[in-house]
């Protein structure tokens, strides 16, 4: 079950149990799926799905993150540190079943999950758990309160 | 000032303190600190000792001979009054004592207020309601929350017409966040008087407390003035709690009644309201029991109402019996120990690998993406109203039920079960946590030896340490943070291991000012040993506050030295307010955060009658603290320590990692 649309039904699951404040399906075609989801921080993220490399495309996870920064080494490095061997089997984003990697084009920073093996529902799963720690972890625990207040425009009373 | 003398504090009637023996029978530690703090136990219930002059006749300032600050001995003589009730013989009862007879009957544990509202607050006082006047009406407000906080009683505040009763606003507010039971009185002209604008002091209450009221009326029937007592109390007694406000017409305070039938619906709280609680469907404990067992990481968030309803050896007895996880959230903190081994309070990573999450008592829901949990968890919510259930949070499973009846029938319906690989995580997370706590201490201690400040790092840890080894009895200390910079600091390094150790001034609400008030409040509970602070009386209190802060509440000082309630506050002095950075982009903006540099909030302190040092190292704030400690424990005397600091502290730039968000629910939580 690697269709565009088996990765819709699963993304809907999500957004169906209130996970996501918001979801839609923007296009599904028998190798594509385009789908928006709105959520931390309000805001819409577009996630895409490429059957053909089997890879699941969350665009500008991260906005405003100069290339090169000392926030964008962090967070190469935090994504690592996820595929580590001393985290819980399951808080880890196992390597032999996920590739993760982050692209950096003009600040906009691309989260890409390439699913190495059939299982396409543990993909797309542990990508929706990728990208909420990236808000809850990432961000909430490091030193970016005042980015995430420039970055969303947020109250500092009322950061959520 | 030299020495300080014992006063007596306003007495409860028929709720003396138990005689020391009685106590020792509750453990060494409590029977050392009481030990230590017998004076302070006899005084908080002697009403009728002499009145105490503060130290000297005079004292020296500039070689000038000045009166020395005292107790004045009306102050000491109206305490030791024996209470008198209203009666119908003779001159008959007025309005204010029909309510204020009432109020003696449902136990009203307190009165915190500033004169106006004359009628009601004399008959409080005279019915024997322990009482206590200070200097603003918003500050006596968040005392009456902190003492509610502190002890899950009902509590009343009170103020004058107009303007009283508006300073009290931020404050009701902040109740109402916290589902505080809070009753809010105060006067309103007369009924006659209506739109007439006559004289002053004129407002419409009732309007202006919607949206943070549980319950609010003007009474307008004086012979109803009774019944709507009963409203009151039902409100606050009842399901979840909130602020009650009732506003008293003259016609209502002053009316006469010389018998009991001129009065409608008079009768007794057991035919007005009921006790009852509702129990959870058999067949809803049994799934919550089955998802619990089917789940390899439970994990249960005992909320404001787990304590409320004092369900807190229930919640041990379920965790226990089956390794459930635990995280509290609420205004009131200790309900489950911080340093369980199934406490994940201080441990975040754990926390976001629960499989289950059981909402109890919940009152304030978060939405998904506010709590440190994984996407997938599932949840089950326990509620008392049926209404609120799948408000916010989407559920697996809602139930109907009083939280401590949830929680003992959940115990019972569990099996015992050992969850080896969940513990060892939450253990594994915990050192995880604290190892990045003790980095971020060591760095503070590094800038506070740079810049000869105080980081407010250094001074959270050392405080919880000062609790932890340097005073008689650690579970004795309630403590409370707040402040933007200083809260957020504190938060992850200050323990709670006993219900209500700690509260949150800021929880939800997040008023930054109400925080050395509300633990004033407290205070006056651990003095007179009130519901959980049964056994900890005389025990001083301290309070981990900001400059911004400290500003709402400071001139209640002189509140706490004349009632003798040992408060220790903590000042994390930045000389801004701890958003400053919000303006760093803005230059002609910066000039409204900041305040000047290197006040002296300790001269202001001693203005008041309390103690105050000013420091800005780490040894000098110990050795501060060691004699704050003793003053508030041996002499009754409140000591406010102002430690210096700098604003660039918040700054990730410079003094990195700066500020970030405290996961929650947790430790450092602010909001829930």
């Amino acid at each position: 079950m690697d269709t565009p649309q088996h990765v819709g039904d699963l993304l809907q699951a999500f957004a169906e149990r209130g996970v996501f404040r918001g979801f839609s399906r923007q296009r599904e075609t028998r190798q594509q799926g385009e789908f928006r989801v709105r959520w931390h921080r309000d805001q819409v993220f577009q996630w895409g799905y490429d059957r053909r490399r089997r890879s699941i495309r969350v665009a500008s996870v991260l906005p405003a993150v100069p290339p090169g920064s000392a926030m964008d080494r962090d967070f190469r490095q935090w994504l690592r540190a996820r595929q580590d061997r001393a985290l819980p089997a399951h808080r880890r984003y196992d390597p032999a079943r996920l590739g993760l990697r982050a692209y950096n084009r003009g600040g906009e920073v691309t989260l890409t999950v390439r699913v190495l093996d059939d299982d396409m529902d543990y993909g797309v799963r542990r990508t929706v758990s990728l990208v909420n720690e990236i808000y809850l972890d990432f961000i909430n625990r490091g030193p970016y309160f005042d980015w995430l207040l420039e970055t969303f425009e947020l109250d500092p009373d009322n950061p959520y | 000032m030299s020495q300080h003398e014992e006063a007596p504090q306003p007495a409860a009637p028929e709720r003396a303190v138990p005689p020391a023996e009685e106590l020792d029978s509750s453990g060494s530690a409590r029977r050392g600190f009481l030990r230590k703090s017998v004076l302070g136990v006899g005084g908080a219930v002697a009403a009728g000792t002499a009145a105490q002059a503060f130290g000297a006749e005079t004292c020296d300032v500039a070689d000038l001979k000045l009166p020395s600050i005292r107790i004045p001995a009306d102050f000491t003589d109206s305490l030791a009054e024996s209470a008198a009730p209203g009666k119908f013989e003779g001159r008959g009862m007025s309005g204010a004592e029909v309510f204020a007879n009432l109020c003696l009957k449902e136990e009203l544990a307190g009165l915190f207020c500033c004169p106006g509202n004359y009628t009601v607050i004399n008959a409080l006082a005279a019915a024997g309601i322990p009482a206590y006047g200070g200097r603003t009406e918003g500050s006596m407000c968040a005392m009456a929350d902190g003492f509610s906080r502190a002890t899950g009683e009902v509590v009343a505040t009170s103020g004058t017409e107009g303007p009283g009763f508006t300073n009290m606003i931020m404050n009701i507010a902040a109740a109402n966040a916290a589902r505080t039971p809070l009753l809010v009185l105060a006067s309103n002209m007369t009924i006659a008087g209506e739109d007439r604008e006559t004289f002053i002091q004129t407002v419409y209450q009732q309007p202006t407390t919607v949206g943070m009221r549980k319950y609010g009326k003007r009474l307008i029937a004086p012979d109803r003035v009774h019944e709507y007592g009963a409203y009151a109390f039902r409100h606050l007694k009842s399901g979840v709690p909130g602020p009650v406000h009732l506003d008293f017409p003259a016609e209502v305070a002053r009316a006469r009644f010389k018998d009991p039938s001129e009065l409608k619906d008079f009768y007794d709280k057991s035919q007005y309201r009921s006790d009852s609680r509702s129990y959870p469907a058999p067949a809803d404990v049994k799934k919550a029991a089955e998802m619990i067992h089917k789940a390899q990481r439970p994990l249960i968030v005992a909320g404001q109402g787990v304590f409320q309803r004092r369900g807190w050896d229930a919640l041990r007895r379920a965790a226990e019996k089956n390794e459930i996880a635990v995280a509290t959230s609420g205004p009131t903190r200790g309900a489950f120990p911080d340093e369980h081994r199934l406490c994940v309070m201080a441990a975040p990573d754990a926390m976001m690998s629960a499989d289950l999450v059981v909402f109890v008592g919940q009152y304030c829901m978060p939405s998904p993406g506010e709590y440190y949990f994984n996407p997938e968890i599932r949840a089950i919510r326990v509620h008392p109203e049926q209404e609120d259930l799948g408000r916010n949070w989407p559920l697996d499973l809602g139930i109907v039920s009083d939280e401590a009846l949830f929680l003992e029938a959940l115990a019972d319906a569990l099996k015992q079960q050992q969850r080896s690989a969940w513990v060892d995580e939450i253990a594994a997370a915990k050192k995880t946590f604290q190892d990045g706590i003790d980095e971020v201490y060591q760095l503070g201690l590094k800038y506070s030896q740079q810049t000869n400040t105080l980081h407010p790092a250094v001074i959270a840890r050392e405080t919880q340490r000062f609790i932890d080894s340097g005073t008689d009895d650690r579970a004795a200390i309630v403590s409370a943070f707040g402040g933007w910079t200083a809260g957020i600091f504190a938060g992850r390094y200050m323990r709670a291991n006993r219900p209500a150790q700690m509260i949150v001034p800021a929880y939800q609400y997040g008023a930054i000012g109400p925080d050395m008030a509300m633990m004033m409040g407290a205070c006056a509970a651990v003095q007179r040993g009130v519901g959980p602070q049964k056994g900890y009386e005389g025990a001083p209190t301290i309070c981990l506050t900001s400059d911004a802060g400290v500003a709402y509440s400071l001139m209640e000082l002189d509140t706490a030295n004349k009632y003798r309630l040992p408060t220790i506050t903590i000042v994390y002095n930045n000389n801004a307010w701890g958003v400053w950075p919000n303006a760093a982009r803005s230059p002609r903006s910066m000039h409204m955060y900041l305040f000047q540099e290197n006040l002296r909030y300790d001269l202001l302190a001693k203005g008041l009658g309390a103690e105050g040092d000013y420091v800005t190292t780490a040894e000098a704030f110990n050795a501060s603290l060691a004699r704050a400690y003793r003053r508030a424990r041996d002499e009754k005397v409140s000591t406010l320590i102002n430690c210096q600091a700098i604003k660039e502290f918040t700054s990730p730039r410079d003094y990195p990692p700066g500020i970030s968000l405290p996961p929650e629910p947790g430790v450092g939580a602010a909001a829930h």
